[in-house]
């Protein structure tokens, strides 16, 4: 009996460290940093032949997009069959504190990591990411389109990886633009909203005209994300906050619109303002490729023919998007360098992208090539949107910089925008501009105030 | 010598899940919140109490946090309390024949994980196509931006942690009652007691014990709040804490800290003064029961 117990503790206790052991540092990101991948190519060779059962090396991407990537992955499986593509779903405001906490307790890190555009600022003050555009990977980065570049390279230099290219447009009901202004054609439309004096006119004009029912927009984050994406005036300098000429022109535009009824007062990005496609409260909604086939479509499902496609007041704007980044300390560097080169540094794989995710890719011979971006769409009355998109792309010559606080920023903008939606405009920027210095500077101590 | 070992040996597992589990986070929280530690780092600066007086005499945020926990405090335990003292009288004393199956409607929010309360609470108080809006509608009042504005916004919240919880009182208040002699009940209906009298001259001083329970583990389940708020403005475009930061509660700063800003040092020192304003509420607490007692 007493024997009995003795193995029983003796078992328990060998469980136990064996646990513990289970806890213990198995390699971090960081400890493969020093330029494993860089310069050794044989280190990347060695580490990604860990092959899974059936013999094909995994490719572990940790990504919030699972929904439009089935097929795709399926044709990419089938074209290099030695990969197989692993997704780990994570949401992706809390995709920095995984890969944080991981890096910290010493886990395995992906061999991907999508990287969203507000969290790159921090993520590339750390000195975790392969150089793509080095050995042995040689991703073409002169192949990129130039704009996209400074915001995918990291602050020690090492070109971090390539993002769908999140221009954005304008969509608009056909039905309602016939209705309120006299026409449904995207060129007369351009000419008619050259600049948002004219949108917010007109929209004066639709509330009287529908007895207050009808806006342009359906939210003021709406408006916010194309104004944003319009100005390249950064929100900092170093430690030094720069609202002055960067953020406040916006928000004074967007009181001006909610004064005038021009948005609705529905929460940007929830899912009543993507409900809001298939009704007939709202005429234009900010439009990003990837909303095509994301919000339009699913959310208007008897709307084919429909919708139309227009450049918005004062020119086309770039969105935010996630670039994909490979960690030093992941596994499978060659599997997932194959796979970024493929999707995002050739046309088959940006024509995977463009056919199945709606998005472009920043594949600079896309653009080149007249036919790739041209394409009519049924839902917007066969006019050729993808050629809309690709213009946008071709045009822009610049977007604000990364910053090591771009999230903060984000979390301040959104209480002022809730704050914009929750009055009828009787609020200035100045106050909140104040609360949202308020804001930063508590959160940051090390941040300087602007100077009236 | 082999025998005494033994039960050491049998004893060990536990006391080592213990220290790995318990002691040694409690203990290395505590070190780190003299660092300046960003969680990734190799190493840790000791900065000695430069993050508790930075919380303390700075951060204007850790004030505005403790202001809203305190306050939807006041707000949720008093409800709370009085919501499952009622259910659980009306359950003993008038639904003998339905009882079981009141009870367990009453408790089952207490047992629906909070990721589905806050979708139900962000459905039925949306602006736009919320049924609570719609209810409103009907009698011609006008839409209310229930998670738009500060003080609508607490109130969800409010509402939202209310009827979560209230089936747990209400299942220790019916703990308590079944303790209750039924002499008594009968000898105060003999001499004449109403129900209400009865109800606060025999119900309440004997289920003092079970108030000072129920309020004491209310409480530092309401100061910990995090999970109900944090899910109602998770989504993208969302502020952390709701509209004017009005439901920005003492652990969602510390989640802010730690897990947002990576500041592990900052983040440690906010739950060590947290965890001394929970130890103080408490005690103060424990000790004015014991003193009517």
């Amino acid at each position: 009996m007493q024997k009995r117990s003795k193995c029983w503790a003796a078992a328990a206790t060998a469980a136990m460290l064996l646990l513990t052991a289970g806890c213990g540092k198995a390699g971090t990101g960081q400890e493969a940093l020093p330029d494993e991948g860089k310069e050794n190519g044989t280190a990347v060779q060695q580490e990604s032949t860990v092959a899974q059962d059936d013999g094909r090396i995994p490719i572990e991407i940790w990504t919030w997009d699972i929904a439009t990537c089935g097929e795709i992955h399926e044709i990419f499986e089938e074209k290099f069959p030695q990969y197989k593509i692993v997704l780990t779903p994570v949401e992706s405001s809390q995709l920095t504190q995984k890969l944080q906490t991981t890096l910290a307790s010493g886990g395995q890190v992906p061999d991907i990591c999508l990287l969203e555009y507000t969290h790159r600022g921090k993520l590339f003050q750390l000195d975790i990411w392969e150089d793509l555009s080095a050995e042995p990977y040689s991703f073409p980065v002169d192949e990129v389109l130039d704009w996209l570049v400074p915001n995918e390279t990291d602050a020690f230099g090492a070109y971090v990886g390539p993002e769908y290219v999140a221009v954005g447009a304008l969509a608009y009901k056909r039905d309602m633009t016939l209705e309120y202004f006299g026409t449904d054609d995207p060129q007369e439309l351009q000419k008619l909203f050259p600049d948002w004096d004219s949108f917010i006119k007109a929209g004066e004009e639709v509330q009287e005209k529908s007895g207050g029912k009808v806006f342009m927009l359906p939210s003021v984050g709406a408006a916010g994300a194309m104004l944003k994406g319009q100005s390249q005036q950064p929100y900092f300098d170093g430690n030094q906050i720069r609202f002055e000429n960067s953020i406040k022109p916006i928000l004074e535009r967007l009181i001006e619109m909610k004064q005038k009824k021009v948005v609705d007062r529905i929460d940007y990005g929830s899912p009543e303002e993507a409900a809001s496609c298939g009704k007939n409260d709202h005429i234009f909604f900010e439009c990003p490729a990837w909303a095509l086939s994301q919000i339009i479509y699913p959310n208007d499902p008897d709307g084919s023919g429909r919708w139309g496609l227009m450049i918005p007041p004062q020119g086309g704007y770039a969105g935010t998007s996630a670039s994909m980044g490979i960690p030093k300390g992941a596994k499978n560097k060659e599997g997932a360098a194959e796979y970024i080169k493929f999707f995002q540094g050739t046309l088959e794989g940006g024509a995977l992208i463009r056919d199945y995710k709606s998005s472009l890719i920043p594949y600079k011979p896309a653009y080149e090539e007249t036919e790739f971006y041209s394409q009519e769409d049924p839902f917007f009355d066969n006019q050729d949107v993808w050629s809309v998109f690709a213009d946008v792309a071709k045009n822009i010559k610049g977007v604000r910089p990364l910053n090591n606080y771009d999230q903060d920023f984000e979390d301040s903008y959104s209480l002022a925008v809730k704050t914009i939606n929750a009055s009828d405009g009787d609020i200035t920027a100045q106050e909140l501009i104040d609360t949202m210095v308020e804001e930063l500077t508590n959160k940051h101590p090390d941040l300087v105030k602007e100077e009236p | 010598m082999k025998q005494k070992a033994t039960p050491y040996l049998m004893i060990l597992p536990y006391f080592f899940t213990f220290f790995a589990f318990n002691i040694f986070p409690v203990v290395f929280s505590f070190f780190i919140s003299f660092t300046d530690w960003n969680g990734i780092a190799a190493t840790k600066e000791l900065v000695g109490f430069a993050n508790y007086i930075r919380a303390l005499t700075k951060d204007s945020f850790f004030f505005l946090s403790l202001k809203n926990t305190i306050l939807l405090t006041i707000m949720i335990i008093p409800a709370q309390i009085l919501m499952g003292l009622l259910m659980a009288c009306l359950l003993k004393d008038f639904f003998h024949k339905f009882r079981s199956a009141f009870q367990l409607i009453n408790f089952l929010p207490y047992i629906t994980t909070t990721v589905a309360l806050a979708i139900i609470f962000q459905l039925m108080f949306d602006w736009k196509n919320g049924i609570v809006n719609g209810i409103l509608g009907v009698f011609g009042i006008e839409a209310v931006y229930w998670l738009g504005k500060a003080w609508p916004t607490r109130i969800v919240v409010v509402l939202m942690e209310v009827w979560r919880n209230y089936g747990y009182a209400m299942i220790m208040f019916l703990a308590g009652l079944s303790t209750i002699p039924e002499d008594l009940y009968e000898a105060a209906k003999i001499d004449g007691a109403s129900w209400f009298q009865r109800f606060f001259h025999i119900t309440i001083p004997m289920l003092r014990p079970i108030f000072a329970f129920t309020v004491t583990t209310g409480m530092i389940g309401v100061l910990n709040l995090f999970d109900g708020p944090q899910l109602l403005f998770s989504s993208i475009n969302q502020p952390l804490g709701g509209p004017e930061r009005s439901v920005f509660t003492i652990m969602i700063r510390f989640y802010e800290a730690s897990f947002l800003n990576f500041e592990f040092g900052y983040g440690a020192s906010i739950a060590y003064l947290f965890f001394v304003l929970v130890s103080l509420c408490s005690a103060l607490l424990v000790r004015a029961f014991q003193e009517r007692d």
